[in-house]
């Protein structure tokens, strides 16, 4: 051991002193070496030479320090002990406990930062305190950033509102005649007292009573008081529903119990069926009449505007219009209708009640269907490709017509083999009305005959369309017409020639051949059209240049394309276009603040106490109905308990979803 | 047949409604876009005709006015500060000076009325702070000896405490004569410190080391510090936004900062042609106006790079500070030429009573001089402005120099190795450094 102390070459160690010491005895032994080497080569010849070393005795501090600095390893206290072991005596059983106990404890302190990096790490927290408490404010800079229009100045101590029993308390009768009428109210016995379960009157009549019966009788009053007020809570309920599915199905239901009844009253009292039957044919002239669902109500006019951009308000129109025909046509059949305006379903008229009515009432009409062709197949509009070479599109119409009437008549040989009964009602096929299928009807029960009239609105379509362009030729025309702008705007050849010019003078004198040739100025051919590929586009070549000034050039910024801008500048602000309401909404300015009138910056107290405050009144509200009604007390407590619980029971669910994901 | 039933149009007395019958056709009323446009061209014409924008101008004082100050409560009073030492009290109303005081040696560096409006502070060159009362101006209630000169003074907005800024930040309550705190963090002096509005513990200054150092008056250190490019001479917090605040930058520009995000400005208002001396928030928040060494007064929208208007007479000089008045109806500034000026905020505002009706024909030329803004005949219109020789003229020097600019940088981009020379946004190019 101590060999290999002393062996160490060299050492190394802080103290200064020490290693020049040591410095200087190495320099000493290396020039002696150097010399013994020098003194062995002198011969030639080399000679093993023993260095002697000499051990020390005492162990160096140096020494030690520096091989514990090499390993660094600090030598703890149990190592200490370690050596220890063999002589267990009870005192180095308790110096062993203490010192455990000491190393337990131990928490050092960190060496304070410098005062720079200190202020620093102050700063730096204190404005992130700063910066997180700021963000309170962001929702409500969005909103006055956002808003339409902001009155100033903004806080004016709130709006208040009166409850009820304030507006009762302050409430007189003025008139004299009020007076009187209040007078005679609350003479009446039949006011309810609000301390007393019974009227006057009431209490007179069950004091008139035995016991007994006025027991069962207060019972049976209690009972009906109880059902009627459950019966208007219910009323009340119903009555806020606002889901329009709901008012459909209770409107469908009703028509369907009146349907039932109508077929009950065909059966029992025939009389009051044709009564009812009247009603409808009344009905029908009624609507005949007016102008009801004819699209001129102010309803209807409102929708049309509307309906350019809103499918559903068209569908709407649709609807109404077909309730119109529907209501006006003549009619064997039993509709429980409702006066509804704005009837949106479109089950509706699918749903229309189907009423079977007695043979002995003979109605001859006659049996119509509503064709089964689809829209494509007929409307000329949809299937022909907008290109046409001319000799194609010369006579569309006719064209179309053939195609209608050789599809009906490859329907009707269907039908033929079928029924032979079709060739007299063949006539209808003209007006866009064709019978198709009557099988399923015709094995319909003997003593019936099942009538059903549909107004599919595609075919009247197709059918005024034909009308409508029975007599012109509209491709033709633009063809024409196409014709007329190219001839016009190509360039002419321009004619200088003077007629009579260096000839001779007087009547009939016509310009030399030559001459004329010599002063006709051709043009240079013009650029080939925008429009000369496209059939059925006429491009105006002469854009108008003084308009184009006032036009935008570049979609402005808050705009995302150039539908949005259009529609916000097709959107008319003044009087003529709006009422009077809309015209404000839409003008209103961004600020509003009255001459005058000082606006003070926002007031952070004002913002967020508010909440706190509503909070307070709430409570206070609370307490005061707890002292006014024992009844609710209780309720209202279970209430408050079961919010506690559901509280507690989140925090429970909470703190289980974190010990979750610590687990994982 | 045509019939009229005369109840439908006749009045029974003479302060009946007149029921006026509309019908709403739209076949009835064709073009609707054309005529609007017509009557917006028509709006925004007339707009500028009335754009009458200067009221008075206030003067009396003996020297360049120095500081301004609103009083807290009443509208129609006014403070102001001149550089010989006097503090002028006007009342704007009746355009008149109410009092005259001597209350500095040397300049008036600062004003600010306390939030209750009975007295006012005053701070000079002379190192003194005085505290006057509204109703005795013969002598101040209070003075206190600093060690240094103040440059500025803000009250806070509900304690009783007040900020001053010099070489450096102090805190101050009203009943002590020490400063309850005092902020230094590296400059050596400070040019303006003021109280935010509705976060009303926190405070900003700016400092001659080209910084604007953010502080809490519950902290003991400053919050943050941010060095532009060149020295802001003043800031003005948002009074409807509790972390924005905007500075008027020696660089001619204003500059709006979120206080949460210092890295750079969310918005830079360009428009004036020398160092922007004074900016001051309409109550509103949505506005705010600047006054410039270029001897223009300008009106941007918060949100906005350029000004909305511009005012500026032939005799105005250097502006050193404006202020909007808190019914957000009037900008008073005060310029070198011992003037206050009264501007309306918005130039063509008619002032005095206006009915129902007019009122409603107003707001409906505006929401269509709005709509219609972008087209370029309008717009042409709206923006015009005839600018002094010397503005004009210096803000086609500025573009010039501008572009010049980006020509280097994009040829200098163009002509070494990609990537070396990066692309800096314009707005974090202003900020140099923030610091923690």
């Amino acid at each position: 051991m101590e060999n290999d102390f002393i062996e160490e070459p060299t050492l190394i160690d802080d103290d200064d002193e020490e290693e020049e010491k040591q410095s200087h005895s190495q320099i000493k032994k290396h020039k002696h070496d150097k010399l013994i080497d020098s003194i062995v080569h002198l011969d030639g010849k080399k000679r093993k030479v023993t260095i002697r070393k000499e051990p020390i005795s005492i162990p160096n501090n140096l020494i030690v320090s520096t091989q514990t600095s090499t390993s660094s390893k600090k030598i703890k206290s149990h190592q200490l002990l370690s050596s220890l072991k063999k002589t267990s005596s009870l005192q180095i059983q308790t110096l062993k406990k203490q010192l455990a106990k000491v190393n337990k404890h131990q928490a050092v302190l960190q060496q304070p930062l410098q005062k720079p990096q200190a202020e620093k790490a102050e700063r730096i927290a204190a404005y992130n305190q700063e910066k997180k408490s700021l963000k309170k404010w962001d929702p409500i800079v969005e909103k006055n950033r956002t808003a339409e229009t902001l009155n100033f100045p903004l806080q004016n101590g709130g709006v208040q509102f009166q409850t009820t029993e304030e507006f009762v308390g302050k409430f007189q009768t003025l008139s004299s005649l009020e007076k009187d009428i209040a007078a005679i109210l609350q003479s009446s016995n039949n006011n309810i007292q609000p301390n007393s379960l019974l009227t006057q009157a009431e209490k007179k009549i069950i004091s008139k009573m035995d016991l007994l019966e006025a027991k069962q009788k207060l019972n049976e009053l209690k009972r009906m008081r109880a059902l009627i007020s459950y019966q208007q809570a219910k009323f009340k309920r119903v009555r806020k529903i606002k889901s329009k599915k709901f008012r459909r199905l209770v409107r469908k239901d009703r028509q369907k119990q009146e349907e039932k009844n109508l077929e009950k009253l065909s059966i029992e009292h025939p009389d009051q069926f044709l009564e009812r039957l009247e009603q409808l044919e009344r009905r029908r002239i009624e609507e005949r009449s007016t102008l009801r669902h004819k699209n001129s109500t102010k309803w209807a006019k409102e929708k049309r505007l509307l309906s350019k951009f809103n499918t559903k308000v068209r569908e709407d129109i649709e609807e109404q219009l077909k309730l119109g025909k529907q209501l006006s046509t003549k009619k064997a059949q039993a509709e429980s209708d409702d006066d509804d305006d704005d009837d949106d379903d479109d089950e509706q008229s699918s749903s229309k009640p189907i009423v079977e009515i007695p043979k002995k009432k003979s109605i001859d009409s006659p049996l119509i269907l509503a064709p089964s062709q689809t829209e494509s197949e007929v409307n000329p509009w949809l299937t022909t490709s907008p290109v046409l070479p001319s000799s194609e599109y010369s006579k569309p119409i006719e064209v179309q017509n053939e195609d209608t009437s050789s599809s009906s008549d490859s329907d009707e040989q269907d039908e033929k083999e079928n029924h032979t009964q079709n060739e007299s009602s063949d006539n209808n096929t003209s007006y866009g009305i064709t019978i198709s299928k009557p099988s399923e009807h015709l094995n319909m029960p003997d003593n019936t005959k099942r009538i059903e009239i549909e107004s599919k609105q595609t075919e009247r379509r197709q059918m005024n369309i034909q009308e409508a362009f029975a007599d012109d030729d509209v491709l033709a025309e633009f063809e024409k017409e196409k014709a007329e702008i190219i001839d016009r705007d190509r360039p002419k050849s321009i004619d200088l020639s003077l007629p009579g010019w260096g000839e001779w003078a007087g009547s009939g004198v016509s310009v030399n051949k030559r001459k004329k040739r010599k002063f006709l100025i051709h043009p240079k051919p013009a650029p080939p059209r925008r429009d000369v590929h496209l059939h059925h586009v006429i491009i105006n070549e002469k854009t108008d240049e003084k308009i184009s000034e006032h036009r935008v050039s570049d979609l402005p910024f808050p705009f995302a394309n150039v539908e949005q801008f259009e529609s916000v500048i097709q959107q008319p602000l003044g009087r003529e276009w709006n009422p009077e309401t809309a015209f404000r909404r839409l003008n209103q300015p961004k600020i509003r603040s009255r001459i005058g009138v000082r606006i003070e910056p926002l007031n952070k107290q004002d913002i967020f106490l508010k909440h706190h405050h509503s909070k307070q009144d709430n409570n206070s509200l609370f307490d005061f109905n707890l002292t006014n009604n024992d009844q609710e007390k209780s309720s209202s407590n279970i209430e408050h308990d079961s919010l506690f619980d559901n509280n507690q029971s989140q925090k429970k669910k909470f703190k289980k979803k974190k010990k979750t994901k610590l687990n994982e | 047949m045509l019939c009229r039933n005369p109840a439908d149009y006749v009045r029974e007395t003479k302060k009946d409604i007149v029921p006026v019958q509309r019908n709403y056709d739209p076949d009835l009323h064709p073009f609707e876009v054309a005529r609007e446009y017509t009557r917006a061209m028509n709006a925004v014409k007339m707009e500028r005709i009335f754009a009458r924008p200067f009221i008075c101008s206030l003067d009396g004082h003996r020297d360049s006015v120095q500081c301004l100050a609103k009083h807290s409560t009443q509208l129609s009073l006014l403070l102001s500060g001149s550089c010989d030492g006097e503090i002028k009290i006007w009342n704007v109303a009746q355009r008149t000076c109410q009092e005259t005081i001597s209350a500095h040696n040397g300049f008036v560096r600062g004003i600010c009325v306390i939030p209750d409006g009975t007295a006012f502070y005053s701070v000079g060159n002379d190192k003194l702070i005085k505290r006057w009362s509204m109703d005795n101006y013969d002598t101040p209630t209070m003075t206190i000896v600093g060690k240094h000169v103040f440059t500025s003074i803000d009250h806070h907005y509900k304690n009783a405490q007040y900020a001053t800024s010099g070489e450096n930040v102090s805190l101050w309550d009203e009943q002590r004569a020490q400063p309850l705190q005092s902020f230094q963090w590296g400059a050596d002096s400070h040019a303006r410190v003021k109280f935010n509005p509705i976060e009303t513990t926190v405070l900003a200054s700016c400092a001659t080391d080209r910084s604007i150092i953010l502080y809490d008056t519950r902290q003991s250190v400053p919050l943050r510090k941010i060095t532009l490019q060149m020295n802001s001479s003043t800031l003005a917090w948002n009074p409807l936004e509790a972390f924005v605040f905007t500075t008027a930058n020696e660089d001619y520009n204003l500059y709006s900062f979120d206080i949460r995000y210092l890295q750079r400005p969310f918005n830079i208002h360009k428009d004036h042609v020398a160092a922007v001396i004074d900016v001051d928030y309409a109550p509103t928040g949505k506005e705010f106006v600047s006054g410039s060494y270029d001897k223009t007064v300008r009106i941007f929208a918060s949100d906005k790079g350029h000004s909305r208007d511009i005012y500026h007479t032939k005799r105005m000089q250097h502006i050193s500070c404006v202020q909007w008045t808190l019914d957000n109806k009037y900008v008073i500034s005060g310029s070198d030429e011992m003037c206050l000026r009264l501007w309306k905020a918005k130039a063509s505002e008619k002032l005095g009573v206006i009915r129902n009706r007019e009122a409603e024909t107003l707001e409906y030329n505006d929401a269509l001089k709005e709509k219609f803004s972008h087209f370029p005949k309008i717009k042409r219109i709206a923006q015009q402005r005839h600018l002094p020789k010397h503005v004009y003229h210096a803000k086609r020097e500025h573009k010039t120099i501008r572009e010049s600019q980006k020509r280097h940088e994009a040829n200098a981009r163009a002509n070494s190795k990609p990537g070396s020379i990066p692309f800096v946004s314009e707005r974090s190019k202003i900020i140099l450094k923030e610091e923690e």
